[in-house]
């Protein structure tokens, strides 16, 4: 007779204090998977608003600074294209969104404006030589929005063009800011000539209160043909991951391109990181509370089920159980209700995230699938650590005494 | 063979320090059927406890073919107890939630003497003890016949070279208490060796050798009466 058979038989002999302890844990576990199943979208969600934000690291030609950035004034300061390459053909992670852009001050029907280049997602994708390497859009789990599609939310146009991910843009095709398009009276659909060349606008960008809204986005390599400018750029704008930032992707890209200057936008990376941190502290403090509250309850039951089985333990010991056997029982136990009550947590606690999530958050949430696993090791953890005391007791049980009581 | 030596034994019972055995002396020879007599409290589970390796004596000796049983440890005391010894109590003491062939199967498993999976053994001890229509019956749902039978069955599935046998017809009518006595027997004629401990001198009776123990001291009892002081 295995072991497992005897565990099992047992329970199911004493099925209401099964269930008593199983529903600790499990409404333990529940709640806990449920919150931080909230969490995990409710931080997307921040990290999508905080990603409108834009770029939290900028790579700049060496004696540029951040002003000429948002001035679009760079006086011929430039980093070469390459740079593009360098980033994605490197190991470095947390990388949300890159962004190469060269920029240059135009005039418009006698009014001022920049035309700004841009590099659609699909250029990446054609190139061979960054085949395979996209690699370094794979934020960590927890860390922004890439990775989680909610239909109607991520691909939303608003939402892309907000992070500037353009997938298609052609040669001719422009993205007018919203100033400028009033002013020039553009719409989507209508025609005008810059630098000698005719675009099709496909899109007016939202307003957004920044320099954006007086930029004219096209194709990179149009900008750099207009422009003269082959293969060099004067930005390369980067969303970092925010936890991948404080863990030295700075650095790591310093490294990397030692003839840039890489500066961070510390306010809007300070925003990620303290939204981040609470996150992560409210996650923390309900994985206290679980430990405490379903390892005292499990703890509890599992001394009340020695008690009650010592008689039984005495007879086992009568027939030449050692004490490492008895300790197998108990604890093979513990893995069995922590096993038990981890997977039915996650179950109860995902579909209490998925119709609690959009009333508490105000956000759709999706199953997450890895929370099973995270349940399962919680629950047994606490589930093992809390019949560690119950098990010594078991083994130190003296048969004598326990035959004496009859 | 299973021999005492000037075993003194004191617990505490319900906050009190009791004495259950006073420098006992005792020789259990290979095949001897041996029954412990004596009053209530006497200190006769006491005594077949501490020869079983169940709890160690606060003095003296408990010897195996001339080893100290209390000298090794944990692991190889259990592991000889399991191999070596056959317990049969008064109260029966089977699990509760396993079959009566799970109760047989765990016995053999623990004592290391045979696969847990040797069914064919199992089967025939248990047709033996007149149990093969009940294999899959939980305690509760047997005679208190049955259930020493099967508590019987725990003791012989490991073929132990000692039975020790506290009170097991103390639970049972005329009728039931006569088959298991039957079996003891039986046992004994094929050579194993049994100590029996009871309360009633008509069952003592049936062994080789009967000693008495009044207040924790062991006398020599051959017949009904206190006799000399062991």
């Amino acid at each position: 007779m295995k072991i497992r058979k005897l565990v099992l038989k047992e329970m199911f002999q004493r099925g209401n204090q099964l269930i008593s302890s199983l529903l600790a844990i499990t409404l333990g576990i529940a709640v806990i998977v449920a919150i931080k199943n909230i969490t995990i979208f409710s931080g997307k969600a921040v990290a999508r608003e905080l990603d409108a934000l834009g770029a939290n690291i900028l790579i700049l030609p060496k004696a540029a600074t951040v002003q000429d950035y948002y001035s679009a004034d760079f006086q011929d300061e430039e980093i070469p294209e390459d740079y593009v390459t360098a980033l994605t053909n490197s190991d470095i992670q947390g990388i949300d969104n890159l962004s190469p852009k060269l920029s240059i001050p135009i005039k418009l029907h006698g009014r001022k404006a920049t035309l700004t280049g841009i590099l659609p997602k699909n250029e990446f994708k054609s190139k061979a030589l960054w085949q395979g390497t996209l690699g370094i859009f794979e934020r960590p789990e927890g860390c922004g929005t890439v990775g989680v599609n909610i239909p109607g939310v991520t691909d939303s146009p608003q939402n892309m063009v907000r992070k500037r991910v353009i997938d298609d843009l052609g040669e001719n095709d422009i993205l007018v800011g919203s100033d400028i398009a009033a002013m020039l009276k553009l719409q989507e659909g209508s025609s005008i000539e810059i630098l000698g060349r005719l675009f099709k606008t496909v899109a007016i960008l939202p307003s957004t209160g920044t320099v954006d809204d007086n930029r004219i986005f096209a194709h990179l390599h149009t900008v750099q043909k207009l422009s003269k400018k082959e293969s060099v750029l004067n930005a390369i704008e980067i969303v970092g991951c925010c936890s991948a930032i404080s863990k030295g992707l700075i650095q790591k890209i310093n490294r990397l391109l030692p003839d840039a200057r890489v500066v961070t936008i510390s306010q809007i990376v300070q925003t990620q990181l303290s939204t981040n941190e609470l996150m992560n502290k409210l996650s923390a403090l309900m994985l206290i509370v679980i430990i405490i509250v379903g390892g005292a309850s499990i703890a509890n039951y599992m001394f009340a089920n020695v008690y009650e089985r010592r008689r039984e333990i005495g007879i086992l010991m009568a027939m030449g159980a050692q004490s490492s056997w008895i300790a197998k029982v108990f604890l093979t136990k513990a893995v069995f209700i922590g096993t038990t009550g981890g997977i039915i947590g996650y179950v109860f606690g995902t579909l209490m995230a998925i119709f609690l999530g959009p009333h508490i958050a105000g956000i759709p949430v999706l199953p997450v699938p890895i929370l099973a696993l995270y349940g399962v090791l919680l629950s047994m953890g606490v589930s093992f650590g809390a019949s560690i005391l119950p098990v010594i007791k078991a083994t130190k049980i003296d048969p004598f005494v326990i035959m004496q009581e009859e | 063979m299973l021999k005492a030596e000037n075993i003194r034994k004191t617990f505490i019972h319900r906050h009190n320090n009791v004495t259950g055995l006073k420098s006992v002396s005792l020789e259990v020879k290979e095949g001897e059927f041996l029954s412990i007599t004596g009053p209530s409290g006497s200190g006769k589970s006491t005594l077949l406890l501490t020869l079983g390796g169940m709890s160690a004596p606060t003095e003296g000796k408990i010897l195996w073919n001339d080893e100290s049983v209390y000298h090794w440890d944990q692991a190889k005391r259990a592991a000889w107890r399991g191999k070596t010894i056959g317990f049969v109590f008064q109260t029966f003491n089977l699990i509760p939630y396993l079959s009566v062939l799970e109760n047989v199967r765990i016995a053999l498993k623990l004592s290391g003497n045979g696969a847990a999976s040797d069914s064919t053994e199992i089967l025939e001890l248990l047709e033996k003890m007149k149990l093969s229509d009940r294999l899959q019956h939980n305690p509760k749902e047997l005679s208190v016949g049955q259930q020493q039978r099967v508590a019987l069955a725990q003791a012989l599935v490991k073929n132990p070279q000692v039975i020790l046998a506290d009170e097991p017809t103390g639970n049972l009518d005329p009728d039931t208490a006569a088959e298991i006595l039957a079996l003891l027997l039986a046992l004994h004629n094929e050579g194993k060796t049994i100590v029996l401990v009871t309360h009633d001198p008509h069952i003592a009776k049936l062994a080789q050798r009967n000693v008495r123990i009044i207040e924790g001291e062991l006398w020599c009892a051959n017949n009904a009466d206190p006799g000399l002081r062991l």
